[in-house]
């Protein structure tokens, strides 16, 4: 049977379109507020109901449209942030394809409202399904409104593919939130269901965004880092390795303030934090990076959530070394928590960011009830007072403002929220709690205080951990991480070194393979006689070990070997300098005592001694805490005694 | 139960007894003593660790034979402090010892004897007589070298074997070799080789003093210790110690006299720049000189020498400094030999033909 070809009609490659961008209600959301950042708006208020299915609704400030600018950014291939193709490799707007609106507007029932600021009289523009339905005066403030009702109504089989309301609804608050992350200085506000979840003040200092939008002790956790190129330039916050998630959900890269993923950046930031992490662990942070736009090719894919670098190597060298070094000054100690904040950790598992909920003095007795609540309980958010316009300096401006006492009741509502590390000093006047909120904000890393003298090792318990006093409070040691840890740098630095202690055995020891064990083992020889264990192949299916670092056991030395052949089947990787740190990280493993290894009390000394030497003191070569912590400020909070 | 016994002697007891009961057993019955009078004249005390036992039995005036238990620590201590030649100790029905000496009345918790685990009967006994400090003498000159690594358990001991009627003691811990040797001592027809756990070891070499003999007790799976009042009884490590022979080189190529104390000295001073991460003692043996040289990129360098004869090649071979200060310490002779061969090979410290200290090399750097 044949059909002729033809060029499909406006409404089918508006519906395609709609296909490729509009996902979800969450793109819908993405795609609206980012038109209203390249509007230049400074407020956007985003309205969802039954999770964005129902209604979603964005107001802006912004620039708005003439009648005839907006009735053509409803035709495809329309928009107002390119004019040559030459631009598309300089881009300074979010938006360029000139897909959104129109996509939108064929899959929904659309109504856009606009008014430029010169304007008495603004335009209202009504679509049904891409058809247009109504063009006419509008009388409104000067920005734009735009309201998209029933989302699929006319697409039944995308409209199956959405998932359950919840889930709906944590992907619009994720992409509020990235967005709201990416443009500090625009305040951004989110209400469900009419309730108001979110009111971000402007503020040019993101640290105090991450803040509102996670909670203050979060922000304790984060450390901050930035560096600048030639051609680029970053900053941002790391988190505590105590703070990691099991995805890479709580990566927030923005390049020039786009909300991008990116494997490769993701993965350098996870090489800088090395064996600080466990396996299958990710660190949380945000990345803002300021490239030359034209070293980036944004136009990968319709939802731009990707880019390509054009290269990148100077800017991942410098990332790496720039997280490196602060994660080597910062100490990184891990906080015994108390039971809220393992809450706090199983909704971040879970992605679901926690809403600062500072509730006004009157209703006090129930702000704990709150202060972790889920989404559906969440009370309308009493942040701190918004200030209207952006200014320079935030912390100066809450030092300005703040002669009302009820804010300062709310901030020092929000300090005795704030367990992990309230400053021990009693809040006693206003200069005093500006000057943390100040510190706060500015993320000044709370830890960097901690100094290892003048620690007293009170015992070892259940023959598996060393209890120990430090100024601080309570510090918890973990026998076998923390000489792991110690057996770890020695034995890379032995080996970098080339010093590495081998010590001939009398009675050597036999080690058993088959012929693919075999090959694999073959391979590793000269590594693991760079490490100081002496072997050689003796006869066909067995090796003889005859000479072993002095630390390693007969024993331990076979297991070495079993960890090392079942990894190389693993691992595809030749890097000798990975393969350096996977032996060293199994000899110290092996090496080091176990738990239920009773230690005597010189031995204990010795291990913390040596531990607290090492480089990286605070996790095992596999990323497991060796130290926890549990302040004094903590042990009161336990007892009471406040 | 009801007696009356010297207070020295019953102290003296106690202080052994109580040696070797552990700090944290998890049969709080064992931290007692056990106290038994049968018919005879004899009080026998007894405590246990499971591993080694040890009996001691008193002269003491009998009232009422019985027996019991009371705490070993707080027994020791009070039968120390007490003022008076005679210490009479009753146990009441419930097991509460009151124990009265001059004008003193202590009574002290106890619990039932019925539960205390008895010391093994050593059964197929064979036995020799051996004087005390010479099997003192043994057990020093090899124990240090007992393996530690819980993993090869029958290197945690002293291998004991009498053949042809010598002694001969072995420990090693796969890194060096002490072997002791005693001539002549036994019945030739005795043949024993045992594994004598470290911590048996440990706590005779503590009791063992004077030149009076001892008696050795061999069973099947115990070995026992036999003096006057005292027996100490220890179970045996099961299994096959290594082949130790084919560990000691047959031959050498060089072999080097030196003073004892001054070859101990020069390691010790040298050894104090080495540490846990970089152990290696460098020995250079060059024309009428040994030096020996230490660096670690941590601490420093040292090098330090002494005369010595030596006509052979410039010869370098490195050793764990703590390997050799052990067995040069252990020793009382004026003169060792070390003999060596090549750096790979082990270096042997032999005193006549008594003592004889395999020390695996290390690699040189």
């Amino acid at each position: 049977m044949a059909r002729n070809v033809r060029i499909l009609d406006e409404k089918v490659i508006n519906k395609i379109a709609a296909g490729e961008v509009i996902e979800n209600p969450a793109s819908v959301c993405k795609e609206l507020i980012e038109n209203s950042v390249d509007a230049e708006a400074t407020r956007i208020d985003v309205d969802i109901e039954k999770s964005g299915m129902k209604s979603i609704r964005i107001a802006d400030n912004g620039c708005g449209m003439s009648r005839e600018n907006a009735i053509m950014a409803l035709e495809r291939h329309a928009t107002s942030k390119l004019t040559s193709d030459q631009d598309l490799f300089s881009l300074h707007t979010l938006g360029f394809r000139g897909e959104a609106l129109p996509s939108i507007a064929a899959v929904s029932k659309f109504l856009m409202r606009t008014a430029q600021q010169q304007e008495l009289i603004g335009t209202r523009i009504q679509i049904d399904g891409g058809k247009v339905y109504d063009v006419s005066d509008d009388q409104i403030s000067p920005g734009t409104i735009i309201e998209v009702k029933e989302l699929f109504f006319n697409v039944p089989a995308r409209k199956k593919f959405m998932r359950s309301y919840h889930a709906e609804k944590m992907a619009v608050n994720q992409i509020f939130l990235k967005l709201a992350l990416s443009q500090p200085l625009i305040q951004f506000t989110l209400s469900d269901e009419g309730k108001e979840v979110y009111n971000l003040i402007p503020t040019n200092n993101i640290a105090e965004r991450i803040a509102t939008l996670f909670g203050r002790d979060f922000c304790m956790d984060l450390i901050p880092f930035s560096a600048e190129g030639d051609d680029f330039k970053f900053h941002g916050y790391i988190s505590h390795p105590q703070l990691c998630r099991n995805t890479r959900s709580g990566q927030y890269i923005f390049v020039n303030t786009r909300i991008v993923q990116s494997y490769q950046i993701s993965s350098v930031i996870q090489k800088a934090y090395g064996t600080l992490l466990p396996n299958g662990r990710f660190p949380i942070f945000f990345l803002y990076l300021t490239v030359d736009p034209s070293i980036i090719d944004v136009n990968v894919h319709p939802t731009k959530k990707e880019i390509k670098f054009s290269h990148v190597g100077s800017i991942e060298t410098m990332l790496r070394r720039s997280i490196e070094a602060v994660l080597k000054d910062s100490k990184l100690i891990f906080d015994i928590k108390e039971q809220n904040d393992e809450l706090k950790k199983i909704d971040f598992s879970y992605n679901i960011p926690r809403f600062t909920n500072v509730t006004p003095p009157d209703k006090k007795e129930s702000a704990s009830s709150n202060f972790f609540a889920s989404q559906e309980e969440t009370q309308p958010v009493k942040n701190i007072q918004p200030a209207q316009n952006p200014k320079p300096e935030p912390a100066q401006t809450i030092a300005k403002d703040i002669g009302d006492d009820d804010f300062l009741e709310q901030l020092e509502s929000i300090i005795e929220h704030d367990h992990i590390s309230t400053p021990s000093s009693p809040v006693s006047d206003q200069d005093n709690t500006t000057e943390q909120t100040a510190e706060i904000t500015n993320s000044e890393y709370p830890n960097s205080s901690t100094d290892f003298t003048g620690i007293r090792i009170i015992g070892q318990i259940g023959k598996c951990f060393i209890l120990a006093e430090s100024r601080e409070g309570l510090i918890i040691i973990d026998q076998h991480a923390a000489h792991e840890r110690v057996n770890f740098e020695r034995i890379m630095e032995s080996m970098h070194a080339n010093t590495i202690d081998s010590q001939s055995i009398m009675f050597p020891v036999t080690y058993q393979v088959d012929s693919i064990r075999k090959k694999a083992l073959v391979a590793k020889l000269d590594l693991l006689r760079k490490a100081g264990i002496g072997i050689t192949e003796f006869g066909s299916d067995t090796f003889l070990i005859d000479a072993l670092p002095s630390f390693i056991s007969y024993k331990a030395v076979t297991a070495v070997l079993d960890d090392l052949i079942e990894e190389s089947q693993k691992t595809k990787s030749d890097s000798i300098a990975d393969w350096q740190i996977k032996l060293a990280k199994m000899m110290a493993c092996r090496g080091s005592v176990k738990a239920a290894d009773k230690l005597e009390q010189i031995e204990l000394e010795k291990l913390i001694d040596d531990l607290f030497k090492t480089r990286t003191p605070y996790t095992c070569p596999h990323g497991r805490p060796t130290i926890i912590r549990m302040t004094y400020e903590q042990l009161r909070k336990h007892f009471r005694r406040e | 139960m009801h007696c009356i016994c010297d207070r020295i002697a019953l102290n003296e007891a106690l202080q052994v007894l109580q040696s070797i009961i552990g700090t944290n057993s998890t049969l709080p019955i064992l931290t007692n003593v056990l106290m038994e009078i049968t018919e005879t004249k004899e009080l026998a005390l007894t405590s246990t660790n499971l591993e080694v036992g040890i009996q001691f039995k008193l002269e003491a005036e009998i009232i009422e034979p019985g027996i019991c238990t009371l705490p070993c620590k707080k027994m020791f201590e009070i039968t120390r402090e007490l003022i008076g030649d005679k210490v009479e100790i009753e146990i009441s029905s419930d097991n509460i010892g009151i124990i009265k000496c001059a004008n003193g009345v202590y009574r002290l918790m106890g619990m039932a004897g019925d539960e205390f685990p008895r010391l093994p009967r050593l059964s197929k006994i064979n036995s020799i007589k051996i004087n005390e400090n010479t099997l003192k003498s043994l057990l020093k000159k090899t124990a240090y070298a007992i393996s530690s690594d819980e993993t090869r358990y029958v290197l945690n001991g002293v291998y004991f074997i009498i053949s042809k009627g010598d002694i001969v003691v072995v420990a090693t811990d796969g890194r060096r070799l002490a072997m002791v040797s005693k001539k002549e001592i036994a019945d030739p027809s005795l043949e024993v080789d045992i594994i004598i756990p470290a911590k048996t070891v440990n706590e005779l070499m503590r009791v063992l003093s004077g030149d009076d003999p001892i008696e050795m007790l061999f069973s099947e799976t115990q070995v026992g210790f036999q003096r006057e009042n005292m027996l100490m009884v220890s179970r045996l490590i099961e299994g096959k110690f290594p082949k130790y022979e084919q560990v000691i080189p047959k031959s050498s190529r060089e072999k080097v006299n030196l003073d004892r104390e001054e070859f101990l000295s020069l390691v010790r001073r040298v050894a104090l720049m080495t540490n846990a991460k970089s152990s290696q003692l460098r020995f250079r043996f060059h024309d009428g000189c040994l030096t020996v040289t230490a660096s670690n990129p941590e601490i420093g360098e040292a090098k330090d020498d002494m005369g010595i004869e030596y006509k052979g090649d410039d010869f370098s071979i490195a050793f764990n400094p703590v390997y050799m200060q052990d067995a040069l310490k252990a020793l009382d002779d004026e003169k060792v030999t070390l003999e060596l061969s090549e750096p790979t090979l082990p270096g042997v410290i032999k005193v006549d033909d008594t003592f004889t200290y395999v020390i695996m090399p290390m690699k040189l750097k």
